[in-house]
């Protein structure tokens, strides 16, 4: 079964299409690195070759990264090392092929995928909001493995290739572009075409200066990066601040700063040696069979129906009303509306209220400090919101949920309030801890769209929230709150 | 000229708030998108229904030129429902629901949200166009020579701003600012700074009064970035007294003048919503519409003496009513100064007025005080320019409906030189 197709252009360059059709989603496993290895063979037999690019087969998304099922299954060193070798030779002989090559990046690029991307000599990436590129993996419990550790400092400077190592965060291309990650950050409709510029220019390079490399620009990044002091100064901060963050539990960011230490000056064929080794002994470890395991749970709970098949549909979630605006409702007052879902924020005391708004402002603050999205993003958000101390606006909401104070009659009462102004179809939740669903339930003229919606304190950092089925609540209910199509 | 009835089913406004005060960081769209979400969730209105959203203002924000739009998006109102942004000075609010009327009059609307909003703190400061064209010059220059002759050419002059607030409130053709415009007027109906202050306090007063009852008109606003609860306008003053009045300094004429800041209307942040249906949605609405419009008027004159607008208008919106003036109950005339509205209430009840102006063979009659904006005006409550408008259809069919009544008059002056008037009606 083909994973990669290659297209041969009248203009005589190759497009390396990676489209794995079995899966929503690229990603970089054994089938993959086999089937690359047959399509690099292609390649190479093709000496009148100008020029190729790497890209996608699957609109909107490049290669979401390895296989963690993979990663899940194996316990072997010795078979791990043997797969990551095998990915660093064929990575190798793409990096080394007679003619330029460029991955040309739309959608989501993460971990193998980054690492396929890097073995180019350059790369372009869409501008839209959906192409994240990044290196998740300390995340799971390893390094970059796949050439990643080795090949991202030679190509965005050692400070930069820390940030994103050991962090595990993604970047969009403007971003990546400021880097030195990618090439060029260009509208998505336009990617193509920008693809076999780029492979024009660096044909125009000589076959040894081909491949886009970091240059220090400015004194500072000279220091930190290139001479020998900074580098030490640098990499020995962001040991002690990683031991500081991870207290010694996480062994993977550890050694990735080593990983990165010992292959630095070597050439690349070495380092990854040094690569490989570290990351065989991380992926067989407790920590990581543990961070994958979590992983997967939480994709599944994505996946998984919530309730017997067949399914109703999940209902859109758009207009969210939220009575109790304490810590709880103010919590999730500020998570919907920065995930563009109109907040009505009903409460009888204005202080509360006050407190809501003041943190979401600060929580939208410093998200806009950390440069996610802006003065406008965090004014479309503050918008998002409406409070009042009005039972009033009850009917557009999609889904209610209180969060007053913990309290049978009192929430009860809201409950009635809410019922006789809420559109039959919308959902109608709890935030309680304590109090029963079933026992909330009695009383209510529709208990079956009623649920338990229980959030954890603080809202914004416990991405978690426990779903509570009633005796009487339907299935519909429990899909829109488990699943909304738009939360 | 028969217009075709449309309704004003319902509507609400934020608190009036002096310019600089707590609204300081709010700008047009943030104020106008409280009046206007509020009001659908008022009404449990779902704003797909909406045929059209339009709404006055004067200073247009630079970031948000077509601001009706800007506010409608940020209030829920769906992509689809279009919004136009309407501009004709202090009647701006009216020009609104004016707009709105006449949609629906023609049948490409049966409900429509009208109303105004407007910051005048925001209104910014302006570089004179002689900076504007040195500093063109300077990123013209390719060299250095020529940069250099570039900057030689400067004079810290150019620097000096132009006051946005400042030539937005004097008129252009006549060259007086709205307050000379007033000074005109106190000294062709002879309207002493006593009868001014006089009035001035009656406006407090009433106001003051008045505090429950405009808070069924009133929704909260929190403002960033504090965001602490405004409840009410910050206009009125409970200890407003004749001798604090008489303190002031004329603020227009400093030497012979009697228009103060204390007798004049204050600069004012809010904005006003309301929504304007077709007969059959209004006979539709789950609670009784607010009352429908009977007549709308607008109308000329010299911009010198502007204030004089509403008896303009006034008299044109009757005629089309056919109605007298007797027969309202109720009228709202806007305070932008005491002088000016104690001047339309002389003109009013002259006859020789109405030979020389208004083409009548008597005076339009009399607007007694007793039923003359009884809740206090914008001299205590602020006039936001492009929200006042729809401010007094507001607060006039609150008060109508209070008190069971059916007819009731509401008129702006406006800056330029024109008048705006509409006649409004209910079942009583
Ligand atoms: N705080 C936590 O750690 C936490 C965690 C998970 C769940 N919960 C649950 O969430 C709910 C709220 O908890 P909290 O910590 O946010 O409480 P809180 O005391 O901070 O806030 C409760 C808010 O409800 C308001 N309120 C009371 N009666 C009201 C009414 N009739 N209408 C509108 N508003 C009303 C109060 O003014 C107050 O602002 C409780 O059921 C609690 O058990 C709390």
């Amino acid at each position: 079964m083909s994973i990669f197709r290659v297209e041969r252009q009248v203009n005589g360059v190759a497009h390396l299409v990676m489209d794995d059709s079995s899966r929503k989603v690229n990603v970089i496993g054994e089938p993959a690195i086999a089937d690359l290895e047959r399509a690099v063979t292609v390649l190479e037999s093709d000496t009148e070759l100008r020029g190729v690019v790497l890209m996608s087969g699957k609109p909107g998304s490049f290669v979401a990264g390895a296989d963690v099922n993979g990663i899940a299954a194996v316990t072997e060193r010795e078979e791990v090392h043997a797969l990551v070798r095998r990915v660093h030779a064929v990575f190798g002989r793409l990096a080394a092929l007679h003619c330029p090559t460029v991955a040309a990046i739309d959608g989501i690029c993460l971990g193998g995928g980054t690492e396929l991307a890097l073995a180019c000599d350059s790369r372009i990436a869409s501008e839209e909001e959906h192409t994240q590129i990044g290196l998740p993996e300390t995340m799971l419990g390893i390094i970059p493995g796949f050439g990643g550790t080795t090949r991202l400092p030679r190509l965005v400077g050692l400070s930069t290739a820390l940030d994103l190592i050991l962090t595990g965060r993604s970047v969009d291309a403007r971003k990546a572009e400021r880097m030195g990650l990618i090439a060029r950050a260009v509208p998505a409709a336009w990617l193509i075409e920008h693809a076999h510029r780029r492979l024009a220019e660096l044909e125009k390079r000589s076959a040894k200066r081909r491949r886009d490399r970091y240059r220090a620009r400015g004194f500072m990044a000279w220091f930190m990066d290139v001479s020998a002091a900074g580098r030490g100064l640098v990499l020995s901060r962001a040991r002690s601040m990683t031991l500081k963050r991870t207290a010694g539990h996480y062994p993977a960011p550890l050694a990735a700063l080593d990983v990165i230490e010992k292959g630095a000056g070597r050439a690349v064929d070495q380092a990854l040696v040094i690569e490989a080794n570290a990351v065989s002994g991380l992926a067989v470890g407790p920590v990581c069979k543990n961070l994958v395991r979590i992983f997967l749970l939480s994709e599944r709970a994505k996946k998984d129906p919530p309730v017997a098949e067949p399914s109703p549909a999940p209902a859109p979630v758009r207009t969210l009303m939220i009575v109790g605006a304490g810590v709880m409702g103010g919590g999730v007052a500020a998570l919907a509306s920065r995930n563009n879902i109109d907040v009505r924020l009903r409460d009888l005391s204005p202080d509360s209220l006050t407190r809501a708004l003041q943190t979401v402002r600060s929580l939208a603050n410093e998200r806009a400090r950390k440069g996610k999205g802006g003065a406008r993003a965090l004014d479309a958000q503050m918008a998002r919101i409406l409070p009042g101390i009005e039972l009033t606006g009850v009917r557009r909401a999609d889904f209610a949920l209180e969060a007053v104070v913990e309290k049978l009659d009192v929430k009860r009462r809201v409950f009635g309030e809410l019922e006789v102004r809420l559109r039959p179809e919308a959902v109608l939740a709890t935030n309680t801890s304590s109090l029963s669903v079933t026992e909330l339930a009695s009383g209510l003229a529709r208990p079956e769209r009623f649920c338990g919606f229980h959030f954890f304190n603080p809202v914004h950092r416990m991405p978690l929230v426990e779903v509570v089925r009633g005796r009487k609540t339907s299935d519909a209910t429990i899909v829109t709150a488990t699943r909304p199509d738009s939360w | 000229m028969s217009q075709p009835t449309s309704w004003i089913v319902s509507g609400v406004r934020t608190p009036f708030v002096k310019a600089g005060a707590v609204f300081r960081e709010t700008p047009a769209y943030e104020l106008g998108r409280v009046a206007i979400a509020e009001l659908l969730a008022r009404e449990e209105l779902d704003p797909a229904r909406l045929d059209e959203v339009v709404l006055g203002n004067c200073a247009g924000p630079a970031e948000a030129t077509n601001v009706a739009r800007v506010t409608a998006l940020r209030a829920g109102i769906p992509e689809p429902v279009p919004a136009a942004t309407v501009h004709r000075n202090c009647a701006s609010g009216m020009e609104a629901v004016a707009s709105a009327a006449q949609r629906i009059g023609a049948g490409d609307a049966r409900l429509v949200l009208a109303g105004g909003t407007e910051s005048m703190s925001q209104i910014p400061l302006l570089y004179s166009f002689e900076y504007a064209g040195w500093l063109e010059s300077l990123m013209r220059a390719k060299n250095g020579l020529q940069k250099a002759a570039a900057f030689s050419r400067f004079r810290p002059h150019m620097l000096t701003p132009r006051i946005g607030i400042a030539e937005g409130l004097t008129d252009y053709v006549c060259g007086l600012n709205m307050g000379q415009t007033a000074e005109v007027l106190s000294r062709e109906f002879r309207i002493t700074r006593e009868r001014q202050d006089q009035y001035a306090l009656m406006s407090h007063q009433r106001a003051i009064a008045a505090r429950e009852r405009l808070r069924e008109e009133i929704v909260p606003l929190f403002p960033a970035p504090k965001h602490e609860i405004v409840r009410d306008d910050v206009g009125p003053r409970d200890g407003q007294t004749l001798e604090a009045l008489a303190k002031l300094k004329p603020y227009f004429d400093r030497k012979n003048g009697a228009v103060t800041v204390g007798n004049s209307c204050q600069v004012t942040d809010g904005a006003v919503a309301l929504l304007v249906a077709d007969e059959a949605t209004a006979r539709a609405w789950p609670a009784p519409p607010l009352g429908r419009i009977r007549a709308f008027a607008f109308a000329g004159l010299s911009p010198r003496r502007m204030g004089l607008g509403p008896v303009f208008a006034i008299a044109k919106a009757l005629e089309r009513a056919k109605l007298s003036l007797a027969d309202i109950e109720r009228f709202e005339i806007n305070e932008a100064f005491a002088a000016q509205v104690l001047a339309c209430l002389e003109a009013s009840r002259s006859d020789g007025f109405a030979r020389a102006e208004l083409s009548r063979e008597r005076a339009l009659g009399e607007i007694p005080l007793d039923i003359l904006n009884v809740n206090g005006g914008a001299i205590a409550l602020g006039h936001p320019v492009g929200a006042s408008g729809a401010r007094l259809l507001l607060t006039l069919l609150m008060e109508m409906r209070r008190h069971r009544l059916r007819l009731g008059c509401a008129a702006l002056c406006v800056g330029g030189g024109q008048g705006a008037a509409f006649i409004l009606e209910r079942d009583g």
